[in-house]
């Protein structure tokens, strides 16, 4: 598991791959603290493998950090199982969803 | 029935022909029984059958009312009614109560998350504070020091440096407080570490919930959702079918009594047979009789035009010239008999 972060002209994107759980809150929240107000957030979550009710707390947590709007933060690349717990918690109401 | 009797002749040509027509007249007769013995069985039948299809009717009505009740309950047992709610409002409510839950539970993680980014926060501003006891108890040793130095400078000095060598003990007893003062302080900094630990492992297990039963539980109410709609397109389909065929059973019922109606037909048509019957015997009577008189006179003409009126009589019978009776009735409402 890890979340690599980097900085594109669009705004920052961060790339979580493994587990999206508990343990990864430092590394999550390192990754978007220092960044500009007003800055987009891209986060690719292709490669992860499971998410829990934690990381859909970091998801509001970083929503909250850019501004509380639903353009605000862009969430790629979902896989299915992931887009599942997505859906029930309608993050599909509070998030962008974008295919690539 | 009557036949030419005429004035009893020592004739025994009229002996045959009287005892000919007897003969026909009893056979007539039998016949005429056997007739009205048929014509009453017939007739017994039909009312039977009529009343049967009577009954069928009521029965399929009564069946068709049952089936309407039967499936009106189990649609009722989907959809819900006035009363109480259906399989499909449970499902729904369910839906909604777990989506409730999952926003609450997302949200608590939300905050637990944010509770734990604080803690963080405090755990990093305690190891400020325990780099900044280190700095004095640094101080203080170097005061205890110093306080050394001004004591043995002091002594030197004679009675002259008495009251300063006072100090300077009173200054190393400071500078040893603040050295004890800043290890406690660093005890403490510890101890609420360890606790702040302690609530960070209690906060984990608030926060990270696994999904898996949000969906299991959303997968079986869309299950629910979809039986009961199925058992609904079933209970129409049903609805539908049963109407179907009561409305099948009522029309055949009618056209079966429709065609009991050829009884009359039969009825009459064997009075008919009865009396040509009865016609044809006359005239074979007659005819036989002219024969047979003929005969007996020698008259040949008069033979031969017997001969000829009952080849006449035979091919009126032959069935290519009688045209077969058309059953035909007009299918209109439905009378019983």
């Amino acid at each position: 598991m890890s979340i690599r972060t980097s900085a594109s002209p669009d705004g920052i994107r961060i790339e979580i791959s493994g587990r999206f759980d508990f343990s990864q809150n430092d590394a999550f929240r390192k990754s978007y603290q220092d960044a500009p107000a007003g800055v987009k957030f891209m986060l690719d979550l292709r490669r992860v493998e499971y998410v829990d009710s934690s990381a859909l707390g970091m998801l509001l947590l970083l929503r909250r950090h850019a501004g509380d709007r639903m353009e605000s933060v862009v969430i790629q690349n979902v896989p299915p199982d992931v887009s599942r717990v997505l859906k029930i918690a309608r993050f599909d109401q509070l998030f962008t969803f974008a295919g690539a | 029935m009557e036949l030419p009797i005429s004035t009893p002749r020592p004739d025994p040509l009229d002996a045959v022909r009287d005892a000919f027509a007897a003969a026909l007249v009893a056979q007539e007769r039998a016949r005429r029984d056997d007739l009205a013995q048929v014509r009453r069985i017939v007739s017994e039948a039909v009312t039977r059958l009529g009343q049967s299809f009577g009954s069928i009717q009521d029965e399929s009505q009564t069946q068709t009312r049952l089936l309407h009740e039967l499936l009106r309950h189990l649609r009722e047992l989907s959809e819900g009614s006035a009363e109480q709610q259906g399989l499909s409002q449970s499902a729904e409510r369910i839906n909604i109560i777990l989506g409730r839950f999952v926003d609450h539970l997302v949200q608590t993680s939300a905050h637990s998350m944010d509770l734990h980014q604080r803690l963080d926060d405090i755990a990093r501003q305690m190891k400020d504070v325990v780099s900044l006891t280190a700095g004095i108890r640094k101080i203080a040793m170097q005061t205890k020091l110093l306080s050394l130095n001004a004591s043995i400078e002091a002594a030197r000095a004679g009675d002259a440096g008495a009251g300063f060598g006072v100090v300077a003990g009173e200054v190393r007893t400071l500078a040893n407080d603040a050295g004890q003062l800043s290890d406690r302080i660093g005890d403490s900094v510890r101890r609420v570490d360890g606790l702040v630990e302690g609530a960070s492992s209690l906060i984990q297990m608030l926060a990270a919930t696994d999904m898996t039963f949000a969906f299991d539980a959303k997968n079986d109410v869309d299950l629910l959702l979809r039986q009961a709609a199925e058992t609904n397109r079933i209970v129409e389909q049903g609805l539908t079918n049963v109407d179907a065929i009561t409305a099948q059973i009522a029309h055949d019922v009618g056209e079966s009594v429709v065609a009991l109606q050829f009884e009359e037909i039969v009825r009459q048509r064997m009075r008919e047979l009865v009396l040509r019957q009865r016609a044809d015997a006359r005239q074979l009577l007659l005819t036989v009789a002219a024969a047979l008189g003929a005969a007996a006179s020698g008259s040949h003409d008069d033979v031969s035009e017997a001969l000829l009126a009952c080849d006449a009589m035979r091919a009126a019978e032959t069935p290519a010239a009688k045209p077969a009776p058309e059953l035909a009735l007009a299918t209109g409402d439905i009378e019983m008999f």
